[in-house]
């Protein structure tokens, strides 16, 4: 089951950088908009997000600023790096090929049953 | 009278439920061991839950259930707290721990060689002066250690409360230092603390653009005032070189929030006027200390001196072994322990006693550098900076002395030769810079504020936006 484990932890990884991806964004609202890109597929919970993105700042993939939400609250925004660019590069690459090879079997097994 | 229990009622509710979120980031916060990460996790669990109530109250739910849903859609405390715990561990830099530690002992044993020699004049005091030096290196370990728990981004907290704090000490021990060869002594050691002073003066001055620059320039001239008033050129030109490269770092870095190359020149300008002045209107006795700082034989009885003499011996020296050179550096040098150690190593051990000990700083100030300049926080840069320029402005005179070019007399070399103040503050100063290495990740890059550093007109629907907030 290890590989599974990693399958999963390696593709949050790659959603969470993908998310910023267009633009910088702070914690919630990633969630919010991971829900809404993945039609409520994919529900991250922010316990899990937090230390990803933590983990990731401290690779050098993700940068944080503070940002004033409103007079009281100050919001901490990421960024993604350039490096954290080329990791996401990478592991699109790498799923692209995991998910061809998939269907690739999938639709073979597709065309003996239509023999 | 129901009015105001029914607000006191809201009161308590509101009390009660801040209160869930505390718990829930208590128990977060437990189940990570570093307490310094506690407050930067609490503050953006806090936020985001406060973000999720607010929407799902927005989805017309209650205040109360909706902090509940909020709390619950965290995740368990227990097992994000352990997450996060993985990720937060402070990281020692091993590497410089191991060379500070290979210096010390370099350093111990050198003056123990030294002291043990009976050419040196004074035996009966060199027992004494061998341990002091033994008992004022467990002193500087132990200040080293204690700036190493020590958070060093109280620099940046209260950087005037230290520099002027720095500024009544040093003149104090001003008034009852002693007058040492001309010089106020002790003074002379003090002024290494100000390279690490200044850089927290700096880091206040974030995005204050020109008027920034020139108000650190105030706050530069003060220690610069005092290292003429002892007087001492070492001490001098070691404050304000390290002082400049702050300064240039800080600009480089974008931290005034001006142009770079304006903030340079307006730097660089007033302090090469300066320097041309102070060059045309040079002193007889200066004169002749720069003068005979490249060519010692023009006076050699006299300001000369020390330089031909040391380069007779080096000259003379081999690589291995002592020199059979007839002038006997044992007699010819003095204050060999603390001025001249590696010219007499040279003489007495050979060139490779200096090989070995130059290798080591080299390996100490290059890895120190490397993490330095790689440090995303602005402050750790400034605070690691500071302290790795103070140590190599140090080893250059020194090396630069003992190798026969003395327009500097040595301060020290650092760790390595006898001094019993210099090393105390040194090894503090290296304290700061471990730390500052040991919790890099913890102060990422947030004093970068993108937003801040904004551009001054826009256009932006063809509308021409000129920003004021500066």
């Amino acid at each position: 089951m290890g590989v599974n484990r990693n399958l999963i932890t390696g593709s949050t990884t790659m959603l969470v950088l993908s998310l910023l991806e267009d633009k910088d964004m702070y914690g919630y609202l990633m969630i919010e908009e991971l829900a809404k890109r993945s039609d409520n597929t994919f529900s991250l919970k922010a316990g899990t997000l937090y230390p990803i993105l933590h983990s990731l700042e401290e690779q050098g993939m993700v940068q944080s600023y503070d940002k004033e939400a409103d007079s009281t609250r100050v919001r901490k925004y990421y960024s993604i790096t350039k490096k954290g660019k080329k990791m996401l590069a990478e592991k699109k690459a790498e799923w692209k090929f995991y998910v061809s090879a998939v269907d690739q079997v999938l639709q073979r097994g597709v065309d003996f049953g239509t023999i | 009278m129901s009015l105001l229990l029914i607000k006191f009622c809201k009161g308590v509710l509101i009390l009660e439920q801040s209160n869930k979120i505390k718990e829930y980031l208590k128990t977060v916060c437990e189940q990570i061991r570093w307490k310094k990460a506690h407050k930067i996790i609490s503050e953006e669990i806090e936020n985001h839950i406060i973000d999720q109530k607010n929407a799902l109250i927005s989805e017309g739910l209650d205040e109360e259930t909706a902090i509940n849903k909020a709390i619950l859609e965290m995740g368990d405390p227990t097992a994000v707290g352990l997450e996060f715990d993985r990720t937060y561990i402070p990281k020692p830099e091993w590497g410089i721990i191991a060379l500070t530690g290979i210096l010390l002992i370099l350093g111990v044993i050198i003056r123990g060689f030294i002291f043990r020699n009976p050419e040196m004049t004074d035996i009966s005091n060199n027992g004494i002066m061998f341990t002091n030096s033994i008992i004022f290196t467990i002193f500087g370990m132990l200040t080293m250690i204690i700036a190493y728990f020590l958070d060093y981004t109280i620099i940046g907290k209260y950087p005037k409360i230290i520099y002027f704090s720095l500024v009544l000490v040093t003149l104090g021990v001003m008034i009852i230092s002693p007058v040492y060869q001309g010089q106020i002594f002790y003074v002379k050691f003090l002024m290494l603390l100000f390279p690490t002073a200044f850089a927290g003066i700096v880091y206040d001055m974030r995005n204050k653009g020109y008027l920034g620059i020139i108000l650190s320039g105030i706050y530069f001239i003060i220690p610069v005032l005092i290292c003429l008033k002892i007087p001492s050129l070492s001490i001098l030109a070691l404050y304000s070189i390290t002082s400049l490269m702050i300064f240039t770092y800080a600009i480089l870095r974008g931290w005034f929030n001006v142009k770079k190359l304006n903030g340079l020149l307006l730097i660089y300008i007033p302090i090469v006027i300066v320097s041309l002045t102070k060059i045309v209107f040079i002193n007889d006795y200066q004169l002749l200390r720069l003068k005979t700082a490249f060519n010692p034989s023009l006076d050699p009885m006299g300001a000369g001196y020390w330089a031909n003499a040391t380069r007779s011996i080096i000259v003379n020296a081999k690589l291995f072994g002592s020199s059979q050179f007839g002038l006997n550096a044992d007699n010819v040098l003095v204050d060999i322990h603390t001025d001249f150690l590696l010219t007499y190593l040279i003489h007495r051990i050979g060139w490779i006693s200096f090989i070995i000990i130059m290798f080591f700083i080299l390996a100490f100030i290059i890895r120190s550098l490397k993490f330095s300049l790689k440090q995303k926080s602005v402050l750790g840069g400034l605070v690691s900076l500071s302290v790795i320029v103070t140590f190599i402005m140090q080893v250059l005179f020194y090396v630069a002395s003992n190798l026969g070019f003395q327009l500097f007399t040595p301060l020290t070399l650092p760790l390595i030769s006898y001094s019993k103040i210099a090393t105390v503050i040194n090894m503090f100063l290296i304290g700061i810079m471990l730390s500052v290495y040991k919790s890099s990740m913890l102060y990422g890059n947030r004093d970068l504020n993108p937003l801040i550093r904004r551009e001054r007109v826009k256009i932006v629907d063809g509308k021409i936006i000129i920003d004021l907030n500066r």
